[in-house]
C-alpha cells in the first residue's frame, strides 16, 4: 500500500475520531464505529499486502485506543484481527449495492463488539473498561445499528480519498 | 516464501497490540512520548470541535427553538390572566374580610343592635356621582330611617325598602338630613347634601353665628336624629358667614369615599326617634 494513502486513511480516521469524541463529549450517545468501517473498507477493498493493510488497521485501533481512552493495544488488536479476517474475503465477496455495504457493516460490527468484548476482560482482574453482559446486550445493537446507518455515508467519503491514490478502486461499490 | 515472510509479518504486527494489551489491561500505564504528543495535538482540536458545536446548539436553541418559546408565551400569557383573575378575586376576599372584621368592631362599639349588609347596587347621576345605594337586606330586617354606618364614618339612612332589598339614601344627598355637632366646639346643626356636580358636599345649616368653627374641623352625629352619637361624618371644607343674620354655613367633605362601598352597618334600634330635622329647634 501507498504510504500517501496509507496516511490519507489514518489522518481521515484521526479527524472523525476528534469529530466523534468531541461529539460524545456534547451528546452522551453512542456514536458510530468509525475505525472499524474504515478497517472495513480497506480490507473489502483488497488492495496492496496483508501486512501493510494490518499495519494500517492497529496504527488506527491506536488512534481509536489513545481517544477513546481504551488500554492501548485493545482497538489494535480487535481492529488488526477484523483486517485479518476482511482482507482474505475481499476476493470472496463483491460488494456493490448499498444493502450489501450494510449487512457486512452489521456482520463486522457485531463481531468486532464481540471481540473487543472478549479482549477487554482479563480473568482474575476487574478492569474498568470490560464491560459487563448487561451492557454487552445494552449497548451492542445500538453501536451496531449506528455503525450499520453511517455507512453508506463513510464509504463514499472514504473512496474519495482512495481515488486520489488508486483511480479505479475495486472494492466497495465501485 | 514471500507468503510466509509475509505471515510472519503479520504475526509479528499483531503480537504487538496483544503485549500492549496485556501490559495494559493489568495496569494501564502512563502515556509516552508518542502518546503525549499526539493528546496535546488532539486536546486543541477536540476543544474546537466542542466550541462549534456549542455555538451550533446554542443557535438551534436560540432560533429554531423559538417555535417552542412562542407556544410557551402563549401558555403564560393564559395563565398569567388567570393569575390575575384569582389575584384579583383574593385581593377582592382579603379587602372584604378587612372591612367585615371593622364591621364587626364597630358593633361592638355601638352597643345596639345592628344588622351588616352588602351593598348590591348604585344609583349614579349623569356626572358619575353615586346618589344612593342598594342593600340586601328586605323588609323584615329593615325599614326605613334606619342610620346606615360604616367604620369610618356616616353614610346615609334607609329610604326606601322594597322586598328584599333596600334603598339608602346617601348623606350628601339633598333630601338627607342629620343632627351632626362640631367636635371641638360641640355645636349642633343640621347636615344636608348638596345637590349639582360630582364632588361630595355637605351643607350644616342652622349653625350659630355665635359659634367660632374653623374650616378643617372634624363634624361628627350628634345623639338626636336616630344616629348613635359621635360617628365621623367629615370635615368642614369651607365656611360662609352672611353679613346678618343669626346662622352661618359650613361646608363639609365626607370622611368616607361614598363612591366605594361594599359592606356597610344599619342600625336596628335608633338612639333616639329620628326627629324632623326641619324643625329649627333642633339646630342648637
Amino acid at each position: 500500500m501507498a504510504f500517501g494513502r496509507a496516511l490519507g486513511f489514518i489522518l481521515a480516521v484521526y479527524a472523525l475520531l476528534i469529530v466523534s469524541s468531541a461529539m460524545r463529549s456534547f451528546w452522551a450517545v453512542p456514536m458510530p464505529d468509525i475505525p472499524l468501517l474504515v478497517v472495513l473498507y480497506l480490507g473489502l477493498s483488497g488492495r496492496g499486502a496483508l501486512s501493510s493493510h494490518i499495519g494500517i488497521a492497529l496504527a488506527i485501533g491506536y488512534l481509536a485506543d489513545l481517544l477513546g481512552g481504551a488500554p492501548k493495544g485493545l482497538h489494535s488488536l480487535s481492529l488488526g484481527l477484523i483486517m485479518l479476517a476482511a482482507r482474505p474475503l475481499s476476493s470472496r465477496l463483491l460488494v456493490q449495492r448499498r444493502w450489501q455495504e450494510i449487512v457486512i457493516t452489521i456482520f463486522g460490527a457485531t463481531v468486532h463488539g464481540l471481540v473487543v468484548c472478549a479482549l477487554a476482560v482479563e480473568p482474575g482482574t476487574t478492569t474498568s473498561f470490560s464491560p459487563s453482559v448487561w451492557e454487552l446486550t445494552r449497548t451492542l445493537p445500538m453501536q451496531v445499528f449506528l455503525t450499520a446507518l453511517a455507512a453508506p455515508l463513510v464509504y463514499p467519503l472514504l473512496q474519495s480519498i482512495d481515488h486520489r491514490w488508486w483511480p479505479v478502486p475495486r472494492g466497495l461499490r465501485s | 516464501m514471500a507468503r510466509a515472510r509475509e505471515l510472519v509479518w503479520v504475526a509479528v504486527l499483531l503480537s504487538l497490540p496483544v503485549m500492549m494489551l496485556r501490559a495494559n489491561l493489568r495496569s494501564q500505564s502512563d502515556l509516552n512520548f508518542v502518546d503525549h504528543a499526539l493528546v496535546r495535538i488532539s486536546a486543541p482540536l477536540q476543544s474546537w470541535v466542542v466550541t462549534a458545536l456549542e455555538s451550533a446548539s446554542a443557535g438551534w436553541s436560540r432560533y429554531i427553538g423559538l417555535v417552542h418559546v412562542g407556544e410557551d408565551n402563549v401558555h403564560l400569557r393564559v395563565e398569567n390572566a388567570q393569575l390575575k383573575q384569582e389575584m384579583a378575586k383574593l385581593q377582592d376576599q382579603a379587602r372584604r374580610g378587612t372591612e367585615l372584621r371593622a364591621l364587626l368592631t364597630l358593633r361592638r362599639e355601638l352597643g345596639t343592635e345592628t344588622l351588616a349588609a352588602r351593598v348590591i347596587g348604585a344609583e349614579m347621576s349623569s356626572m358619575f356621582r353615586v346618589m344612593r345605594i342598594k342593600i340586601d337586606r328586605g323588609e323584615l330586617e329593615v325599614s326605613a330611617g334606619m342610620p346606615v354606618l360604616t367604620p369610618e364614618g356616616v353614610v346615609g339612612r334607609i329610604h326606601r325598602v322594597s322586598g328584599p332589598y333596600a334603598d339608602v339614601l346617601l348623606a350628601t344627598d339633598p333630601l338627607s338630613t342629620i343632627y351632626v355637632s362640631i367636635k371641638r366646639t360641640g355645636s349642633l346643626g343640621v347636615l344636608r347634601g348638596i345637590p349639582g356636580d360630582s364632588r361630595y358636599r355637605m351643607r350644616i345649616e342652622k349653625l350659630s353665628r355665635k359659634d367660632e368653627i374653623k374650616e378643617g374641623d372634624d363634624v361628627e352625629t350628634s345623639d338626636r336624629g336616630g344616629f348613635p352619637a359621635g360617628r365621623a361624618i367629615g370635615k368642614i371644607v369651607h365656611i360662609t358667614r352672611g353679613d346678618s343674620g343669626l346662622y352661618q354655613e359650613a361646608e363639609v367633605e365626607p370622611a368616607i369615599d361614598l363612591s366605594r362601598l361594599h359592606e356597610v352597618l344599619v342600625v336596628l334600634t335608633p338612639q333616639s326617634p329620628p326627629d324632623k330635622p326641619t324643625a329649627a329647634k333642633g339646630a342648637r
